[in-house]
């Protein structure tokens, strides 16, 4: 089974979001432990987390439909998991087909069907495996019987770009949808080998027409700049799907008014800005070095509700640090009442919490006095997500 | 409604003329409106708060309270514990910084272990696209500037276009930068080192908005690119073009860059075209028309528009690479079947000689950044010796 979602007879013809989700850990072709490579493996080892990572945005798609600007009207998903994942989380084994290509070509022809009934439709395209980026616009991804020897080696590799421009507005697919989100979490571990292959030789996943006009609203969020390693947690998750469902379900929220109505919702423009931040942090906590690109055609669009005001992480820090002992921060709400408790002397130092997004003023006042030190009255400040770090100097 | 206006409590006189994207939000955090710092916005009665994001993530910020008719200026400050001790810094704090590494390195600090690596500068000029750079072998061309921050060093060289710098460091692959200049112009380049003693080289626009506006789109303030480049905003950089004004062509394409990134091709008007014709010397001209023509589905013409990219040398800015080899793919692969194009072999050609240049392009700096040692030949062999012996100019002691 792959496709999971399917609500087309009861949208009637009216627009809805379109998902095709793809995750490969298992590489059928690939080394496994201390294997030896083989050629046709370009260096390339088994994922541990990629199918996991796809299956949690699947999951977070389908539990959040009720957010999304359009009804989740269809889901396919394809899945390559390890045996350590579907240990790890048993719903994986068996809950859809395999990634291979044929598979791949197979979906991804009817997802485009599907996305091109009526262009108000939005699409939402994620891939988890093994790729590589070669400009802003194109990236090979790997799917699972990559490497099987048989004809060229990019064969059971396709293009992001090819899948881009097949997704654009044609004679055959007038009405195609003009919203279309792609988010490539691909790692980038065979780059050496890939420059000697062009984005040509992978299978073309669409036969690309001349365009018209392209007004879509279809930016490409790669979770890796070339020459740059997207990283995983072994066995739990990409860091850019943790980012990405972090952002998507709180982070890259913003407050805005939107047919007549205030809502927190998340957008493209907002989703950027957030991501980018979330992984800088994550690289700080994980020790990468990782960096998202993002291609295509950014023009703002709105992605998903939220059903209330997001948390913020804040992150406090006195200077000069030895003052902290002496250092007791007050914080306000936007009412002027007792806002969130802060532990005196504020360690661990930086001092991290969450807030909910509002207005807070935090006061410093030095006590017991200290000459070298003085009190530093705040003002009120809007605190957004997706974190607002915070220096309170304390001296003259 | 009342007016809002604004003002940027900076030290400096580039900052303080400088545009920078400004959002007004109620009390309850609703965004009402996005607008620049140069553009009075219109607002009911109320209390708001006024927050103007820098490129580097500093905002400065402002609460106002607006009665029912009349103009009111908003006075923005940067952060006490954000401000630049200094004037001079303000730019490099402000605009250019890299605020991870900042006053992590001490000047004052002795090394206990091996003293840094020597790392040397070439300056190449020519057309890489046919293969003819050569290496300046005189130093005139670079004037060491006063070092912005420890473990910093500014540089500004000779650029007449088409003009790259290359910087070779012991055991990494050599990067070449071209430098977005005009003819007759420098170009200003920072050097600063990583903490794992890497240098890395980032080129600064003259146009200090241009520069800020690519470093907003590079660090994922989205946002904060589109309002600087809406349409009813003195910073359209590009708008000059549109009434024949021999604008900053550089800017231009900055500008050009970002809305074709947006997507929003309906305010590019018609002036990429002018873009092309009037400033033969620059490749992005080419670049950026073709885009604009495809987008619009005139493919005949972006073609025609991509195939002037010989003759001008390659792109100087990474979407410009990034645009054009992707057009040429789907051309060359279209030619193979039935809609052929009567130029597909000189296609064919131009995305041949591309194609290594993205092969080995650093797409996260929007000027185009390569590998190798060679720069009419892109690879990512590591630099073999002491990067000195290649000559060039030795950048160590200019680093502060």
């Amino acid at each position: 089974m792959t496709l999971l979602v399917n609500e087309l007879p009861n949208l009637q013809g009216r627009p809805g979001v379109h998902a095709l989700i793809v995750g490969v850990s298992a590489y059928r072709f690939l080394p496994t432990g201390n294997q030896a490579g083989t050629p046709e493996s370009l260096g390339l080892r088994q994922l541990s987390s990629t199918a996991l990572s796809a299956y949690r945005v699947f999951r977070w798609l389908e539990s959040r439909q009720q957010n999304l600007p359009l009804p989740l009207a269809t889901c396919r998903v394809l899945l390559s998991p390890s045996a350590e994942e579907t240990v790890s989380e048993p719903a994986l084994a068996g809950l859809a087909q395999a990634a291979t290509l044929e598979n791949f070509l197979r979906e991804a022809r009817d997802w485009r069907q599907d996305a091109a009934g009526n262009e108000e439709n939005m699409t939402f395209f994620y891939f988890a495996g093994h790729g590589a980026q070669r400009t802003r616009e194109d990236g090979v991804i790997l799917l699972e019987d990559f490497g099987d020897g048989l004809g060229g080696p990019l064969k059971n590799a396709v293009d992001v770009g090819n899948i881009f421009k097949g997704m654009a507005k044609s004679n055959a697919f007038p009405s195609m949808a003009q919203t279309q989100l792609y988010f490539v979490d691909a790692c980038r571990d065979f780059l050496t080998s890939f420059r000697n292959y062009e984005p040509d030789d992978a299978t073309q996943v669409f036969r690309v027409q001349l365009t018209g006009e392209d007004r879509r609203r279809a930016p490409i969020f790669f979770a890796a700049a070339p020459g740059t390693r997207a990283y995983a947690r072994i066995g739990e998750q990409t860091l850019f799907s943790q980012a990405l469902l972090e952002c998507l379900s709180n982070d890259a929220a913003d407050f805005k008014e939107l047919n007549g109505q205030e809502r927190w919702c998340v957008s493209v423009h907002s989703l950027s800005e957030a991501l980018t931040q979330r992984i800088a942090d994550l690289n700080e906590l994980e020790g990468a070095d990782q960096e998202i690109v993002v291609g295509g055609l950014g023009q703002e669009a709105v992605i998903s509700y939220l059903d209330g005001a997001p948390s913020v992480r804040v992150v406090l820090e006195v200077e000069p640090p030895e003052a902290m002992q002496v250092t007791r921060l007050e914080v306000l709400d936007d009412q002027g009442g007792p806002g969130p408790q802060l532990p005196f002397p504020l360690e661990p130092h930086p001092y991290s919490c969450t807030w909910p997004a509002g207005f807070y003023t935090i006061h410093a006042t030095i006590s017991p006095p200290d000459a070298r030190y003085v009190d530093r009255p705040g003002r009120a400040r809007p605190v957004m997500p997706p974190r607002y770090p915070k220096k309170v100097r304390v001296t003259p | 409604m009342s007016e809002l206006r604004f003002r940027c409590h900076f030290e400096s006189w580039e900052l303080r003329e400088m545009t920078l994207p400004v959002e007004v939000r109620k009390s309850n955090l609703a965004l009402v409106v996005q607008g620049v710092t140069s553009q009075p916005v219109q607002v009911e009665a109320g209390t708001y708060h006024v927050t103007a994001r820098l490129p580097t993530g500093q905002e400065l910020y402002s609460p106002v309270t607006v009665g029912e008719r009349g103009s009111f200026v908003v006075d923005l400050y940067p952060e006490a514990e954000e401000k630049s001790p200094h004037e001079g810094e303000e730019v490099q704090r402000y605009i250019h910084g890299r605020k991870a590494f900042a006053g992590r390195i001490k000047a004052e600090l002795e090394s206990l272990g091996e003293a840094q690596a020597h790392a040397a500068l070439r300056l190449f000029r020519g057309n890489l696209l046919k293969g003819a750079v050569k290496s300046e072998d005189s130093l005139a061309a670079f004037e060491p500037l006063p070092p912005p921050a420890p473990g910093t060093a500014l540089l500004r060289l000779q650029a007449d276009p088409p003009s790259l710098v290359q910087l070779l460091q012991p055991g990494a692959p050599p990067t070449n930068t071209l430098l977005p200049a005009r003819p007759g112009e420098s170009a200003a380049i920072r050097l600063e080192r990583r903490e794992d003693g890497r240098l890395v080289l980032d080129v600064q626009l003259n146009n200090l908005m241009a520069d800020a506006l690519l470093r907003y789109y590079a660090r994922g303030l989205v946002a904060q690119a589109d309002n600087l480049t809406a349409n009813d905003s003195p910073a359209l950089l590009s708008e000059d073009l549109l009434y024949g004004k021999v604008a900053d062509p550089l800017a231009a394409c900055v500008g050009a860059y970002t809305l074709l990134r947006l997507g929003d091709i309906t305010r590019l008007h018609e002036w990429s075209e002018n873009l092309k014709n009037w400033f033969g010397w620059l490749p992005d001209g080419a670049a950026i028309r073709a885009e604009h023509l495809a987008r619009r589905g005139d493919h005949e013409e972006a073609l025609k528009a991509l195939l002037e990219l010989p003759a001008r040398g390659a792109p100087f800015f990474s979407d410009g690479l990034s645009f054009a080899v992707n057009r040429l793919r789907t051309y060359v692969e279209l030619g193979k079947s039935d809609e052929p194009f009567e130029r597909r072999p000189e296609a064919e050609q131009l995305l041949a000689s591309l194609r290594p240049f993205a092969a080995y392009a650093d797409f996260r700096n929007p000027v185009l950044t390569f590998t190798g040692l060679d720069p009419a030949a892109p690879d990512d062999r590591p630099l073999e010796g002491d990067p000195l012996d290649y000559g060039g100019l030795d950048v160590t002691p200019h680093l502060g």
